[in-house]
């Protein structure tokens, strides 16, 4: 990417991003019944690291991500970013944070099915002020810098996987976030895609110093991590390694 | 954008949050962050998407608009063309004093003529005093009065042959005498008097034939010739004559036959109201100025004024069915689209769209339907009303204009954007109730 071509490498520090501190979720299932998703989750994510959480499916990955960037609030605990208290912002503020500093990848993309590839990135741009003209240039160099540039007229379902990620990853990282959250992003595709992704996405945390957290079950390179989590029936029972790269 | 910024915006937005309904309808002008231009690119990206749906919202809106436009239209159309037929029969009165009423300061309580048993002051078959003339100052100044004129109708007895014929002298500028005595579009021989005519008179049908008197033929009354300018047949009118000239004239003819000659006296009012529905009060007014009238009319406006009434009523709850049936229609369509988007708000809110935006957005998408959905809804009922035989339809033989009044189809676009709001903004909130996550759970 031209971010690491143009910006040199920024050192990570050892402010924390992120906490979790007896964080919980449950939901009330149809019969009325408690299901607890994620019990006395604590964790700290530091400012320009790779934190990496492994873990089966149904182990709570993607509801942890969920509340680390406002989708979701916690039953208990609370979670901070950049010392703001995300279990407490009301939800204006919550979307203003995640347009302007969180960006997330889902698993399942979620891209929007009737917008083609350049709407779908262009919509994270949408009513934030910048003129059309920028937004569109904008939209237009990144596509091409992760070379579906050919397919931004496109609709996703006219894309592959691998395509339709790199979509979804474009609109993550058009904003510039300073902490990107990606929920299996590399689970889908060949191991040269995910090559690629794994390079997209590590590319703003060596060129701005930008924070990565990633849910995988084991298909990501643990060895990029700074901080391994796992998680277990809802619980981190490892967490590994914990110091800077 | 620092952190510290960051807070500093936290902690304005709870502010700003607790009035955030109230100023969401005044603030459309919106912050630098909303932008109008992307609202409406969405909001067009997302109609022109979803066509089928558009399309159908905007024929509803369409629809319902036209009907509208068309059923007001023809309501007003309706009612000027009934009121110009009430006007010949249901907003008008002629108003007099009885003989045997004397001993008022309104009149004279005696006879006034040189032969009372054949010749004297009459109205509806009896005979009258005489009024002062300057009563129609105060009369014309009545509410629910749109003009008044004074009147004499005198009998007179032919010297020739003994017939008895009447004599009206009216007021030839006042609207009142068209719609109680004579007017210009009553002639069927001849002209009408004009405002300048000396010595000139125009005949009643029945007389003319009777005494076979034509246009251009000159009579004799009380000794003065007369020139006859034309025929004419009122039909129904509470006041009618066998001779009508000027008043001033026939003010000095009459004078001939009394016994004191006529000093700005009349014997008979003639009143053109306002409306027929204010007939009533209108007789009400006149007689607290001039107590003790009779009053001569005919009770056609009763009816004629509460079968408009009806009409216009059920019009205009038709109407406010119509705006209701087109409101629930949409309302049910745009909830179904929000159905079926929720996943897709879930997407935007969580790439970092407000709620604000998101009921915007939809609002917007909603208006933008009920705006083109009025415009063409408008542009079909000029059309319709155009060029569709409403005279055969309605049953009316006044000439439609073939227009409409600009207010209406305001009023039926501003309808129509009522609709939209309404129709946009309940799925809206909704929309923006829900968190995120949830929304991307549903699928």
């Amino acid at each position: 990417m031209s971010e690491t071509a143009m910006q040199p490498d920024v050192p990570a520090t050892r402010e924390p991003l992120l906490t979790c501190s007896q964080v919980a979720k449950e939901y009330v299932g149809r019969q009325k019944q408690v299901v607890p998703i994620l019990r006395d989750i604590n964790l700290t994510i530091y400012a320009g690291e790779i934190a990496i959480i492994t873990g089966r499916s149904g182990a709570g990955k993607s509801t942890l991500l969920n509340l680390l960037c406002g989708l979701d609030r916690p039953t208990a605990g609370a979670i901070h970013f950049n010392d703001q208290p995300l279990h407490t912002l009301d939800n204006e503020t919550l979307a203003t944070l995640r347009r302007t500093y969180i960006g997330i990848i889902f698993q399942n993309f979620n891209l929007l099915s009737s917008w083609t590839a350049f709407e779908n990135v262009e919509a994270a741009l949408l009513h934030t002020g910048m003129s059309a003209t920028d937004r569109r240039q904008a939209v237009r160099t990144l596509l091409e810098e992760l070379g579906i540039g050919a397919q931004m007229d496109n609709l996703p379902a006219e894309m592959s996987m691998g395509q339709q990620q790199r979509v979804a990853i474009a609109r993550t990282l058009i904003n510039q976030p300073t902490l990107i959250l990606a929920d299996e992003p590399t689970g889908d595709v060949d191991p040269e895609t995910a090559a690629q992704i794994i390079d997209y996405l590590t590319a703003p945390v060596k060129s701005r110093g930008a924070t990565l957290v990633i849910t995988t079950h084991g298909h990501f390179p643990l060895a990029t991590a700074d901080q391994l989590l796992t998680l277990n029936n809802g619980e981190i029972t490892r967490s590994l390694p914990d110091s800077p790269r | 954008m620092s952190v510290a910024e960051l807070s500093l915006m936290i902690r304005c937005r709870r502010v700003k949050r607790r009035s955030a309904l109230f100023l969401f309808f005044l603030h459309i002008p919106v912050s630098k962050e909303m932008i109008m231009q992307d609202l409406l690119q969405c909001a067009w990206r997302e109609l022109d998407r979803r066509r089928g749906r558009t399309l159908a919202n905007v024929l509803g809106y369409t629809l319902a608009v036209a009907l509208m436009v068309i059923l007001v239209s023809l309501l007003i159309f309706s009612r000027d063309a009934a009121g110009q037929v009430l006007s010949s029969t249901g907003t008008h009165f002629m108003a007099f004093n009885p003989l045997q009423s004397c001993g008022r300061k309104t009149g004279h309580c005696f006879e006034n003529t040189k032969t009372p048993k054949t010749e004297g002051f009459i109205a509806a078959g009896a005979k009258t005093k005489l009024m002062n003339r300057a009563f129609m100052a105060d009369i014309r100044k009545l509410p629910a009065v749109k003009d008044a004129s004074a009147f004499l109708l005198f009998r007179f007895q032919d010297p020739l042959d003994g017939h008895l014929f009447t004599v009206g002298g009216y007021e030839p500028q006042s609207s009142a005498v068209r719609t109680t005595c004579c007017a210009a579009s009553d002639i069927i021989e001849g002209r009408f008097l004009t405002a300048q005519d000396t010595g000139s008179v125009v005949l009643e049908q029945a007389y003319a034939i009777t005494y076979k008197i034509h246009a251009g033929n000159t009579i004799t009354i009380a000794n003065k010739p007369f020139q006859v300018v034309g025929v004419v047949n009122p039909g129904v009118r509470p006041a009618k004559a066998d001779v009508y000239m000027h008043f001033n004239e026939a003010e000095r003819l009459i004078s001939t036959r009394t016994i004191v000659p006529l000093n700005n006296e009349m014997n008979i009012l003639l009143v053109e109201v306002k409306s027929s529905k204010l007939q009533k009060e209108a007789i009400a007014q006149v007689r607290t100025v001039i107590p003790d009238l009779v009053v001569s009319s005919y009770a056609c406006w009763k009816p004629a004024a509460m079968v408009m009434g009806m009409t216009e009523s059920s019009v205009w709850v038709l109407t406010g069915l119509l705006c209701l049936f087109t409101i629930v229609l949409a309302l049910r369509s745009q909830w179904a689209s929000l159905i079926e988007r929720r996943h897709d708000i879930g997407i935007l809110k969580a790439i970092g769209w407000t709620n604000r935006v998101i009921v915007r957005q939809m609002l917007t998408e909603s208006l933008l339907q009920a705006l083109i959905g009025g415009v063409l809804g408008c542009l079909l009922a000029w059309v319709i009303l155009l060029l569709a035989p409403i005279r055969l339809l309605i049953g009316i033989e006044t000439p439609f204009r073939g227009s409409m009044s600009p207010f209406v189809p305001l009023i039926g676009l501003a309808l129509a954007l009522a609709g939209g709001i309404i129709a946009g903004i309940f799925p809206a909130l909704s929309a923006a109730r829900q968190t995120p996550a949830a929304a991307l759970r549903q699928l």
